[in-house]
């Protein structure tokens, strides 16, 4: 049987724990390697190449987002979840503008584990009413503020459309329902908003380093 | 700059001029036989006449008669300060004879005569014994015009071998006591006799003409400035000096009167206005300086109004020597004054003035000298050109003043601009600062609220339920439930401080995000509906973590309590308020009894109580079936 190869670097010992049972008991599910700290993560992603790499982000050594950036640049096909106390903007903001594409929080109970990396995989990107208003902002400024950066990437309106009755609270389901296509479609955008929010903030980026004069055009 | 590199030009013409007619040119003669000669010595006899003049043709010079002997030209008798009257004194001709002789070539070009001046009679010109001309009616017109005399051809004799012999004698009859002035002679070739006599002329006549009409309209300008602007009076005491100046030179405008009353009168206003333009000229420099010297001007003033009585044409005798004799000498007394002011705290513009003032008392010293005949009536009258020179003087105070006027407005500007810059900067900096302190204050509630926050909720449940455990009196699933609850707040209050935009609909859906798994696990379907409503501007992290509070308690007491199977959370505006209705098919509750009652109604006051702290209400309503908590909140709080 064909089985998702997911990768786990966290520093808490039980938490690490607690999800690689949560991986091995999911019957396609495998556990590609557990590590500790950032050099071993970055050792076991070169070598196991994983599906999923679930990553917390305060690592003792290298931090979770360099994990996260080596693994959208090398390991394109590899989904990243980010794990996470709360969900909170702050951390998964930040995650998302490197590669992650999903989060977890570490309270999730097990069954859900599999279930959310499953999904994860499958296209589906979770997201909360305050991550979508986030994705408003950066993607889709009004009209008044400032024209987004030069090459920075624009919302198509589905996605805006999505992200918009994300904000007010529906379900995948319900907007699914409202805009009459599939959930899979729904999660499809919410993945591609997230894709814009990195190569937007990486476009902000050269930006700033070309203001900067640090980069010649 | 203009005006120095202006006068400069105007000065080289001058000289220009002067070297031209001062310095006639021989070198211009051709190198043909038929010279111009300058004669500087003549034949003179001296014819009495009698108390009457007779008309001009009666008397004639016999060359052959004894008595004539020779003088220098040019001749003058100075005049002494006072002229007494004369009208009684007997007449006598002064006959001038000059030979003028051209080789015997048997022909002759056209002749002419001229001199710079004949001053003191009315002068007549015999030529070969025939008498071209008579000055008798406007003899008084000749003190400053040259006399120039074309001979006719029919005048001369000539023959083949014999000398053209041109016999001038110029006659200028006088009363006993007076005097009278001759300048040198040239007799020559028309043409250039005639350009000579031109050049004189300009130099008499067309020159001041021109600086009196240029000064005129200065005085035109500074007048209407003056008028735009009456508290500078110096501007109108300028306009007034140029049209005194105007008048005192208007005898080189008009044809003077015949001699009689209204001549003596005309020559008394140009006369005493010379005194008025001192005056002005004083009084201008005096204002531009801002300074009033009221004694000297009183003392200008009153001079000149007293020499221009002593002058009029009612009082026996011309005083004309002597009253411009007294201008020079008030004018050296003032100008030495100003020269003091200017030394000790005077601008470059009043040096540069009081300089061409000096220069012009020269010139006039020059002309009063010419006038009394002390000097060679060759020379011409230079006063007009120096005046030019002190207007000249005046326009050139006037546009550096004017120029720096406007330096200094730009400098204000710039200074202006700068401390406007640095105002702004200041109250940018203010600002920031304000900014900073604000932010702290904020932070600083902040931390106190999460505080208070923690010590009454997550705190005291922690604390109560270590004691229980430690006692031993809480068991397993207890203590998973005290602790998930504590997450929950924890999460509540991490939600509280998400940026939200005061948007309360974001707010509530975090909240079903969180909560929408459980309910879902409880067996509760939850309907949501939202309508889109304005952001609550009073809606921070305080208020938000309340009404997560009253939400999250109202979805627990269902949890607990209803045993609904379906909720249903709205969110609409009603008028000056949102309201969030909470409604579940569960088996109610008597809200009367739940109110007052000790146990449950703590919860529900509870909730009631925290909505008013935020301005708003909550209504409960409760029958099997459909039990109904509306939170209604202001949109715009005081």
């Amino acid at each position: 049987m064909w089985q998702l190869s997911v990768a786990v670097v966290e520093d808490d010992p039980k938490f690490r724990q607690a999800f690689a049972q949560a991986i091995e008991s999911a019957p396609d599910l495998k556990l590609a390697g557990a590590a500790a700290d950032g050099s071993a993560g970055l050792a076991l992603l070169k070598t196991t190449r994983p599906d999923v790499l679930l990553v917390d982000l305060g690592l003792p050594d290298i931090g979770g987002i360099e994990l996260i950036r080596y693994c959208a640049a090398q390991l394109p096909e590899c989904d990243v979840m980010v794990v996470t106390v709360f969900g909170d903007e702050h951390h998964v903001v930040g995650s998302l503008e490197a590669g992650a594409t999903g989060y977890l929080l570490k309270d999730t109970l097990p069954e859900d584990i599999a279930e959310q990396i499953r999904t994860l995989h499958a296209g589906g990107s979770p997201i909360s009413p305050v991550i979508a208003r986030q994705l408003l902002t950066r993607l889709a400024p009004a009209a008044s503020q400032a024209p987004p950066a030069e090459g920075a990437p624009v919302l198509s309106e589905r996605e805006l459309a999505v992200l918009t009755l994300a904000t007010k609270g529906f379900t995948y389901e319900e907007i699914a329902q409202m805009m009459s296509v599939s959930k899979h479609t729904v999660m499809t955008y919410v993945k591609r908003s997230y894709r814009k929010l990195q190569v937007n903030s990486k476009s902000e980026a050269v930006y700033e380093a070309r203001k900067l004069g640090l980069l010649r055009d | 700059m203009k005006l120095a590199s202006w006068a400069c030009c105007a000065t080289s013409l001058l000289a220009g001029l002067l070297l031209s007619v001062l310095l006639p040119a021989w070198a211009a003669v051709p190198g043909g036989e038929v010279a111009v000669q300058h004669f500087t010595s003549a034949e003179r006899q001296v014819v009495p006449i009698g108390p009457s003049l007779p008309e001009p043709g009666v008397l004639r010079p016999d060359l052959s008669e004894p008595g004539w002997s020779q003088v220098a030209l040019p001749l003058a008798t100075p005049r002494g300060p006072v002229t007494p009257g004369l009208q009684d004194q007997p007449w006598a001709m002064h006959w001038y004879h000059l030979r003028y002789v051209l080789p015997p070539s048997g022909a002759s070009p056209p002749l002419a005569v001229y001199g710079a001046r004949v001053l003191g009679g009315p002068v007549e010109v015999h030529v070969n014994g025939r008498l071209l001309l008579a000055n008798r009616r406007q003899w008084t017109s000749q003190w400053n015009r040259p006399l120039f005399v074309p001979i006719p051809h029919d005048a001369v004799f000539t023959s083949p071998g014999i000398d053209v012999v041109v016999d001038v004698v110029v006659g200028v009859p006088v009363r006993a006591g007076m005097t009278h002035a001759l300048s040198t002679l040239w007799v020559g070739p028309a043409d250039e006799i005639r350009a000579m006599a031109d050049r004189r002329l300009l130099l008499h006549i067309t020159g001041p003409q021109v600086t009196t009409l240029t000064i005129l309209v200065l005085g035109v300008f500074s007048f209407g400035f003056w008028w735009r602007r009456r508290s500078e009076s110096a501007y109108l005491l300028f306009a007034l000096a140029s049209a005194a100046w105007w008048l005192r030179n208007l005898h080189y405008h008009i044809d003077l009167p015949p001699p009689g009353v209204l001549h003596d009168w005309f020559w008394w206003a140009t006369h005493a206005s010379m005194g008025w333009v001192m005056v002005l000229t004083y009084l201008f420099a005096f204002r531009f300086h801002h300074r009033r010297y009221r004694g000297v001007e009183a003392l200008l003033t009153g001079v000149t109004v007293l020499t221009g009585l002593l002058t009029l044409p009612l009082v026996p005798g011309d005083a004309l020597v002597l009253q411009h004799t007294l201008n020079a000498a008030v004018s050296i007394f003032v100008t030495a004054f100003i020269t003091w002011v200017a030394v000790r705290h005077g601008s470059h513009e009043l040096r540069v003035l009081t300089a061409a003032l000096w220069i012009c008392i020269a010139l006039g010293v020059h002309d009063i000298l010419l006038l009394s005949q002390h000097i060679t009536p060759e020379s011409a009258y230079l006063l007009p050109y120096a005046t030019l020179l002190v207007f000249g003087a005046f326009l050139y105070a006037v546009l550096r003043r004017y120029s720096g006027a406007i330096a200094e407005v730009e400098q204000i500007n710039a200074s202006l601009e700068q401390r406007l810059a640095e105002r702004t900067a200041e109250l940018e900096d203010n600002h920031r600062r304000l900014r900073a302190v604000e932010r702290e204050q904020a932070l600083l509630l902040e931390r106190q609220r999460l505080m208070r926050d923690m010590h009454d909720g997550m705190g005291s449940a922690l604390m109560s339920s270590l004691v229980l455990v430690e006692q031993g009196k809480l068991d397993l699933p207890s203590v998973a439930q005290v602790l998930r609850e504590c997450v929950d707040d924890l999460r509540l209050v991490i939600d509280s401080l998400e940026p939200i935009g005061h948007d309360l609909v974001t707010l509530l859906a975090t909240l079903r995000y969180r909560l929408g798994k459980r309910l879902e696990a409880a067996g509760l379907q939850l309907e949501w509906q939202v309508d889109d409503l304005p952001p609550l501007p009073w809606l921070d992290p305080t208020a938000a973590l309340q009404v997560l509070r009253i939400v999250q308690e109202a979805l627990t007491n269902i949890l607990k309590h209803a045993r609904a199977r379906t909720v249903r959370i709205a969110l609409c505006k009603a008028g000056e308020h949102v309201e969030v209705v909470v409604t579940d098919d569960g088996n109610g509750f008597d809200v009367a009894t739940m109110i007052t009652g000790r146990e449950g109604g703590r919860g529900l006051r509870n909730l009631r109580k925290r909505a008013q702290g935020l301005g708003g209400d909550v209504d409960f309503s409760s029958q099997p079936g459909c039990t109904r908590v509306t939170l209604r909140l202001p949109v715009l709080r005081d």
